[in-house]
């Protein structure tokens, strides 16, 4: 845009005054001497990309025969140069130096690949993921940008799902240890939701230990995650909690299909188990009654451990239509935002209409007529409300 | 320095890498193993062959399982298994059976030049040559046509 063209616009309008129309001139004059002087000719430009392709061509066709340590010297350049071009373009505050240092973390995930590849190396295993994940919650920890969280959140899911099938203990551990310490330290919502995301995650990663079998990790770390709570700050607390009651309600249809769709008795199921998640779950109830309300959602499932021995999967269905009706009528009293609720209703009743009526037209009218039930319930709870907040105003 | 601290952590863990790999050849011992290929390529990898090896039977009653071993040199000169167990011992490959063989995820794959990977496929008698340091990392360093 021409400065002094729209600032001659707005002194013509009488929207500026000279006077300031003069100063904001005379600011730009000092911030930006000779514009173009900065600018890169387009010749040069020209002749940079193509002594770029020049370059890699050259480093392509020649690939084969380099010894191994000069392909990973190449490539460790390249990270370096990226790294260079980031450091420059924030000194002088033009391009974009976080992308510049996302290209260079690539690089050194790129020259780790090409190490394993140089000297017949596997690349399979958990290395690779693990030394861009340190990386990544490092660039983090020291830029504090939005952009090294999401690749620290990837590189996190990537480290855990390498180790698929098995993890040993200490991997476990170690994996805990960083996203948790991610989680307490963040202060921004995209850092929490990642780190407590991985938290999650590490709580799945249970099922791949050499630990006793169970059903339910994903309860146990939902638990984990509302006691966690306590050690958090307020504000931490007040951009985590909505996550609880979303993935609550993800965790009780994943179990409501598994249930319906297993026939006979659920392998590793014991009433042991059952009754311990039972009591903490009351123990969830009263922590979130008590101070953390959105998490008072979590709560349900522990009723999942004693309704798993119900084979007929009625119990958790019935349970999934009370939590989503429920949780409409929370939303809607306490204002929050409707669209999740009423999502969750409408895939509580798909996933039941998959489980009960694939065949069984009979039950699948049933469902129907529950499902026209409690909306014309919840349509007439809001209108009442409308009409009540109307008398009010 | 904020700026290069962390180019200069990822070029050091590289290095350690690289001179990990380095330090099996250095105090390890050379082995020659008998090998046969199967499969290809991988579009980012580039051309490798995967390799099993007819030498290393995997003992009864540990079928598709982890298998700690070491190898040792038989009398016709190619390496085969010196002991192996369930647990862990100093000096182990960490590894896995599979149809009937032990293998370990250093030896299945190796990446050879542009081209010449269906040329060893061919073949089909192969042998890799690997340092096995005292501590029980591998280093592939060779894969050739075996001639008997």
């Amino acid at each position: 845009m021409d400065v002094g063209r729209k600032l001659r616009e707005w002194e013509q309008e009488e929207l500026l005054s000279q006077e300031t129309a003069a100063l904001i001139m005379e600011y730009e004059k000092q911030k930006h001497p000779d514009g173009k002087k900065d600018r890169m000719p387009l010749l040069m430009m020209v002749g940079l990309v193509f002594f770029t392709l020049a370059v890699f061509s050259f480093i392509a066709a020649n690939w084969q025969v380099m010894p191994p340590l000069l392909k990973s010297g190449i490539v460790l350049s390249l990270m370096w140069l990226f790294y260079g071009l980031g450091m420059i373009s924030e000194k002088r505050s033009s391009g974009w130096p976080v992308l510049y240092r996302m290209i260079g973390l690539a690089m050194f995930g790129a020259s780790l690949i090409v190490t394993a590849q140089a000297f017949h190396l596997s690349s399979s295993g958990s290395i690779l993921p693990w030394a861009v994940f340190t990386a990544a919650l490092l660039h983090y920890a020291l830029w504090r940008h939005a952009a090294y969280a999401g690749a620290a959140f990837i590189m996190g899911v990537v480290t855990l799902l390498a180790s698929v099938p098995a993890v040993s203990w200490l991997e476990w551990g170690v994996f805990t240890a960083a996203a948790l310490t991610w989680l307490v330290f963040s202060r921004k919502r995209l850092s929490l939701v990642f780190s407590w995301l991985l938290v999650f995650g590490s709580g799945l990663k249970l099922w791949s230990t050499p630990a006793v079998e169970s059903l339910f990790w994903p309860v146990w770390t939902l638990f984990f995650l509302v006691f966690l709570l306590f050690v958090l700050t307020k504000e931490q607390r007040r951009m985590l909690l909505p996550l609880y009651p979303a993935v609550s309600a993800v965790s009780l249809l994943v179990y409501l299909a598994v249930r319906g769709e297993t026939e006979g008795v659920l392998e590793g199921l014991g009433w042991l188990e059952a009754g311990l998640l039972a009591a903490a779950g009351t123990a969830v109830l009263t922590a979130g009654w008590w101070k953390f309300r959105p998490a008072v959602w979590t709560a349900v499932l522990g009723l999942t451990g004693l309704m798993m021995f119900d084979q007929s999967a009625v119990l958790l269905a019935v349970t999934a239509e009370a939590a989503a009706l429920g949780y409409m009528f929370y939303a809607q009293k306490h204002e929050l935002p409707a669209a999740p609720g009423f999502i969750y209703f409408i895939l509580v009743q798909a996933v039941i209409y998959v489980v009960f009526a694939w065949g069984r037209l009979d039950m699948a009218l049933f469902f129907l007529i529950g499902a026209f039930l409690l909306f014309a319930m919840a349509g007439s709870a809001w209108w009442f409300n409308q009409r009540k907040e109307a008398a009010q105003s | 320095m904020k700026n290069w601290v962390m180019p200069a952590l990822q070029t050091l863990f590289t290095a350690l890498v690289i001179t990990g790999f380095f330090a099996v050849s250095w105090f390890g011992e050379s082995l020659t193993l008998r090998a046969e290929p199967y499969d290809p390529f991988d579009p980012f990898l580039g051309e490798y062959v995967m390799l099993s090896y007819p030498d290393l039977e995997a003992p009864s009653g540990m079928e598709n399982t982890t298998v700690y071993f070491t190898l040792k040199e038989a009398e016709d000169g190619y390496a085969v298994i010196d002991s192996v167990d369930d647990q862990p011992f100093f000096g182990a490959i960490e590894g896995y059976t599979f149809d009937q063989r032990v293998t370990a995820p250093q030896l299945e794959q190796f990446y050879v030049e542009q081209g010449t990977g269906p040329e060893l496929e061919a073949a089909e008698d192969l042998q890799v040559t690997v340092d096995v340091a005292p501590w029980g990392a591998i280093r592939p360093v060779a894969l050739e046509i075996r001639e008997e």
